[in-house]
């Protein structure tokens, strides 16, 4: 009886994290599993994420993303741009489920895959849209005081990681803002329809 | 020596590793500014003694005798090139044709709403009061935003405003704009327009203004450096935020090192003669054949990288097919372009030799971009480095920005101070409604003129359908279009189309006189300011202390902008309730928070500003080692460039789904609208409109510096001693140069440093035409523009082409027009 009840409880308390998503609001470390020390990859902002389980301070999640055939330590958000979910150490050993399989433009195979990690449960909300807007917030403040600001959709997904980096030491940016900046404008790039992702 | 280059090696294994996955332990959190250290300051003169501020042109040092500047110096000296416009701030700020009070052009006063625009730049000026002005302006803004919407408000006004974070004087304007509801802004700028926009095809970004492999690894590994249509000695002398002089240091080291130099250039410029290079002048407009000539030699003779062209490059093939003349039957071999470049065959397969057997650092401007089609030939200098397969080594590749803001002057560790902005905070964030809109109106910057004259025009630009806005109200500050725009004449038609210009500015500019309303701003001589040094470098924090009192009525931008939005009841979103020394204090700020972070140790903002000196930082190591490229060279997989294939794109598929017939797909020659092997010429030289050595730009003409070089009180031409001799002009005369656009009065310099067939009129002279707003009207003084074509690059980037332009000179014989741009108007 008391077992069964245990089961019910810790079943009640699954179900209420279950599938519940979330997104990263900062870079964070990836776990194989509860009790591994060694972090072997990391998610970067602006994630979706689903919390499978938690368990005090940590949580195990669901990651969604595409692989591109040949690059076995990228997850990217959408086939053909490289806008990254997570990057995974080269001995990294997730959880990995492939979901389909297609090919871009070039004929290059991507697979839509999701893996579970572990991670801190911080640095996450619901709030996409408030993520986005501290993002041009970071943005507008670092990136427009030489130049006029530069709309996001001046440049394609590909090119602004490249052009944020070639600016960054003029700006006061940290490292943390770096990617959250990079990933919105990818996310928001002249090449991204609206709502394009998984 | 290996020692050194393994560690190197190591680091950057490391440093591609946190650029895939960034680790947490390295992310570190920006303090939060401490508002309650801010309080207020005491802003009393040096009356006599020594101020310490910063230019484009250097930190300076000023002497100050009863409040009145007597003296201005460089602050430091790392070099024994001289920076000529380091010496005339006194005349800056006591300038004759200073504006004194706001004035409003009479007929615009007498009805706003009917103010007969076709008499700007010819009617009178009348003083009016300062809250007169800006109750004007405020009403007319108004007016516009509601009869027009956003879009017939332009506030792009693009130019080389005076240093500092604070007094930003366009982003400031753009920040009022912002906080009162919308504008219509341009896109990429007059220096590098074709490039800045072809290059992020090519090579994912725009190159352009970026840090170049550094000068110590150039000295250390180059054997061979070519300047391909540059004059470092004359450019180096500014820099966007503070030139930190470096530059021209390291050319100094250069012409010390014994290396073999090329200049490649229509002028034998100054650099060419300091450095003692060997001086080869191809026909101008023509160096993408030039490029083809010597790229065909070394695939012909098998002298090529295809290892570094499989692996790094995509397209070579198809290029290929059309350097051997597969796709079009024209082989550009060796010879087929002496025919065009003028450059005999021996000369271009001698020049693929050299490039080819030593370790070859190219190093170009950007003037041959500043032309028709001028996508290409940057292109062109990317594929040809490719075939070297020197990109990404110690010493090797290209670099287009070693003229410029010191690049290749090592990156410091150090605090990067914060600056105005546009974005109020109020409004930040997405779903800015008016911005998606102006976005959507926002044009190329050179197309102003075109803009002007036909709104609802539609036009390609890359990739995308642009529609020119209905401008009514326009607002410039920190810029002189009337000087720095191509086809002058055109734009003074242009000009008389908006119902109001506002200008703020601190001189009677050719721009200013052009304007209805005009309000009297201080130079960076009369406000308290603080700027980085060393665009690329990052390596002095300057303040830039207030030196005399604000001569007549001269207020700051921000003033200005901060009473504007008050009458429009945005006061608290523009200033945020800040006076000037709050906001330095602030931007300041970040710097020593980012410092502190990294454990450095800088003075507190009193300490600093009460100390006036300038806080300099130190390169680390690795930053004196930094290969542009070498990243992507070492693992293309992990550190991919910005491109659709992650790699240098000599065939690029995006612009083939363009179908522009004016940029194809891959590096190509196409005749120039003007040129001098073109069948039917329309006029007999070409005309390079060179960066000026004695000015930034237009900066700076008004002053004494002008008597240095200006010949018969005119700006010099350059006429080859052939050609002069054949036109019968000597030097010192009075030379009118002309063709369909235009006509200025110049004075006559005859050398050889300049190719037969070509003439050279440094451009920034300021544009006086003798009779004032009358389009065709002579200019005076020699503004270069006037004759300068205003078309697109092409339908991919719109850039200007100022290059591009043919010309007529002869010995001027009538009547010695007056020259009085430097005075006050009547």
């Amino acid at each position: 009886m008391k077992k069964s009840l245990f089961f019910i409880l810790a079943f009640a308390t699954l179900c209420l994290h279950a599938n519940e998503v979330k997104y990263s609001s900062s870079v964070k470390n990836l776990f194989e599993s509860a009790d591994s020390s060694g972090s072997k990859g990391r998610l970067l902002p602006t994630s979706k994420i689903k919390i499978l389980e938690k368990n005090g301070e940590n949580i195990k999640i669901e990651i969604e993303g595409y692989m591109k055939d040949g690059v076995s330590s990228a997850v990217y958000y959408s086939i053909g741009k490289r806008i990254l979910v997570a990057g995974l150490s080269k001995n990294a050993e997730f959880e990995f489920k492939t979901i389909s399989t297609s090919k871009d433009e070039e004929g290059v195979e991507w697979q839509k895959v999701s893996f579970t990690a572990f991670t801190k449960n911080d640095n996450l909300t619901d709030d996409l849209n408030d993520l986005y807007k501290n993002a041009q917030a970071i943005f507008d403040v670092n990136c427009a005081t030489c130049h006029p600001g530069h709309p996001s959709s001046e440049y394609t997904a590909n090119q602004w990681p490249s052009i944020i980096k070639s600016m960054l030491t003029r700006t006061a940016m940290t490292k943390d803002e770096n990617f959250l900046v990079t990933q919105y404008l990818q996310k928001h790039a002249k090449d991204m329809k609206e709502g394009e992702s998984k | 020596m290996k020692l050194i280059n393994n560690k190197r090696r190591s680091v950057l294994k490391f440093a591609a590793l946190f650029a895939t996955i960034p680790f947490i332990d390295a992310v570190t959190n920006r303090g939060t500014l401490l508002a309650g250290t801010i309080a207020s300051f005491s802003t009393t003169l040096v009356k006599n003694g020594e101020v310490i501020t910063a230019a484009h042109w250097g930190m300076l040092k000023l002497t100050i005798k009863d409040g009145k500047i007597i003296k201005s110096e460089p602050y430091q000296k790392v070099s024994e090139l001289e920076n000529s416009l380091q010496l005339y701030t006194d005349d800056l700020v006591y300038a004759k044709d200073r504006i004194k009070y706001p004035m409003v052009r009479k007929s615009y006063l007498k009805d706003p709403n009917n103010p007969k625009p076709e008499l700007r730049g010819a009617d009178e000026w009348v003083r009016v009061s300062y809250d007169e002005a800006i109750k004007l302006i405020s009403t007319q803004l108004k007016k516009t935003r509601k009869d027009k919407g956003i879009e017939g408000v332009f506030a792009g006004s693009y130019g080389w405003k005076s240093s500092g974070n604070m007094h930003n004087s366009r982003i400031l304007l753009h920040r009022l704009m912002t906080a009162t509801g919308g504008f219509v802004g341009t896109a990429g700028d007059y220096s590098t327009g074709a490039s800045q926009v072809i290059m992020p095809h090519v090579l994912g970004t725009i190159e352009v203004y970026e840090q170049q492999t550094s000068w110590p690894i150039v000295l250390e590994h180059s054997k061979v450096v070519v300047i391909w249509g540059a004059n470092p000695l004359s450019t180096l002398k500014i820099s966007w935020t503070s030139s930190d002089e470096y530059g021209l240091h390291y050319f100094e080291k250069l012409k010390k090192s014994g290396k073999k130099i090329i200049c490649i250039d229509p002028v034998r410029t100054e650099t060419c003669d300091y450095l003692n290079a060997q001086w080869i002048a191809p026909v101008p407009n023509t160096d993408v054949a030039l490029m083809m000539g010597i790229a065909h030699t070394l695939v012909e003779t098998n002298k090529y990288d295809k290892n570094f062209l499989e692996e790094y490059t995509e397209g070579f093939e198809q290029f290929k097919d059309y350097l051997f003349g597969k796709t079009d039957k024209i082989v550009k071999d060796a010879s087929w372009a002496s025919k065009i470049t003028g450059i005999d065959v021996k000369t271009i397969k001698e020049l693929a030799n050299v490039f080819f057997d030593n370790r070859t650092m190219l190093m170009s401007g950007w003037g041959m971009q500043r032309a028709h089609h001028g996508e290409q030939p940057h292109w062109m200098l990317v594929t040809l480095a490719s075939i070297l397969g020197q990109i990404g080594l110690p010493g090797g590749g290209f670099g287009l920005s070693y003229h410029y803001s010191n690049g290749g002057s090592p990156t410091v560790k150090g605090g990067i101070i914060g600056g105005m902005t546009a974005s109020t905070g109020a409004s930040a964030g997405t779903g800015q409604s008016w911005l998606q809109k102006t976005t959507e109106f926002s044009f190329p910057v050179a197309r102003i003129a075109d803009a002007l004259l036909n709104p609802g025009k539609k036009i390609d630009f890359n990739g995308k359908t642009i529609t020119y806005p209905d401008i009514e109200f326009i607002y410039w500050v920190g810029g002189n279009p009337m000087v720095h725009h191509q086809d002058t004449n055109t734009l003074v038609k242009a000009w008389k189309k908006p119902r109001t210009i506002v200008v703020n500015e601190a001189y009677w500019t050719p721009t200013a006189r052009m304007a209805d309303i005009v309000m009297p701003s201080t130079t960076s001589y009369e406000r308290n300011d603080i700027t980085m040094t060393g665009d690329y470098s990052n390596l002095n924090i300057a303040p830039m202390k207030q030196a005399v009192k604000k001569q007549n009525e001269a207020r700051d931008d921000y003033q200005i902008f901060s009473d504007i939005a008050k009458e429009l009841g945005a006061f608290e979103a523009f200033t945020q309730n800040k006076t000037e020394m709050q906001w330095i204090e602030e931007f300041y700020t970040k710097a020593y928070d980012q410092a502190t972070q990294a454990n450095l140790k800088m003075p507190k903002f009193r300490e600093f500003w009460s100390k006036n000196e300038p806080i300099t930082f130190e390169a680390p190591y690795e930053n004196t080692q930094f290969i542009r490229y070498e990243d992507f060279r070492e693992d293309p997989i992990l550190n991919p460039l910005g491109t659709p294939s992650g790699k240098i794109e000599i065939y690029s598929k995006t612009i083939e789904k363009m179908k522009y017939e004016d940029c194809p797909a891959h590096p190509t020659w196409m005749e120039p609208v003007e040129w001098l092997g073109m069948k039917t010429k329309s006029a007999e030289f070409a005309m390079i409109s060179a960066h000026p050595a004695h000015r930034l730009h237009s900066q700076l003409n008004n002053t004494s510096l002008r008597e240095k070089y200006a010949v018969s009180n005119r700006e010099p031409i350059w006429i080859n001693t052939k050609d002069a001799k054949t036109k019968g002009i000597k030097n010192g005369d009075l030379v009118r140069v002309f063709n369909e656009r235009g006509q200025i009065l110049t004075g006559a310099i005859i050398t050889d440093a300049i190719a037969q067939g070509v003439v050279k009129v440094d451009q920034g002279a300021w544009y006086a035409p003798a009779e004032p707003g009358v389009a065709g009207s002579i200019c005076t003084n020699g503004s270069a523009n006037v004759l300068t074509i205003d078309i697109p690059s092409s339908k991919l980037a719109n850039g200007n082409i100022a290059h591009t332009a043919l010309v007529n000179i002869e010995k001027y014989s009538g009547k010695v027009p007056e020259l009085n741009i430097f005075e006050q108007p009547k």
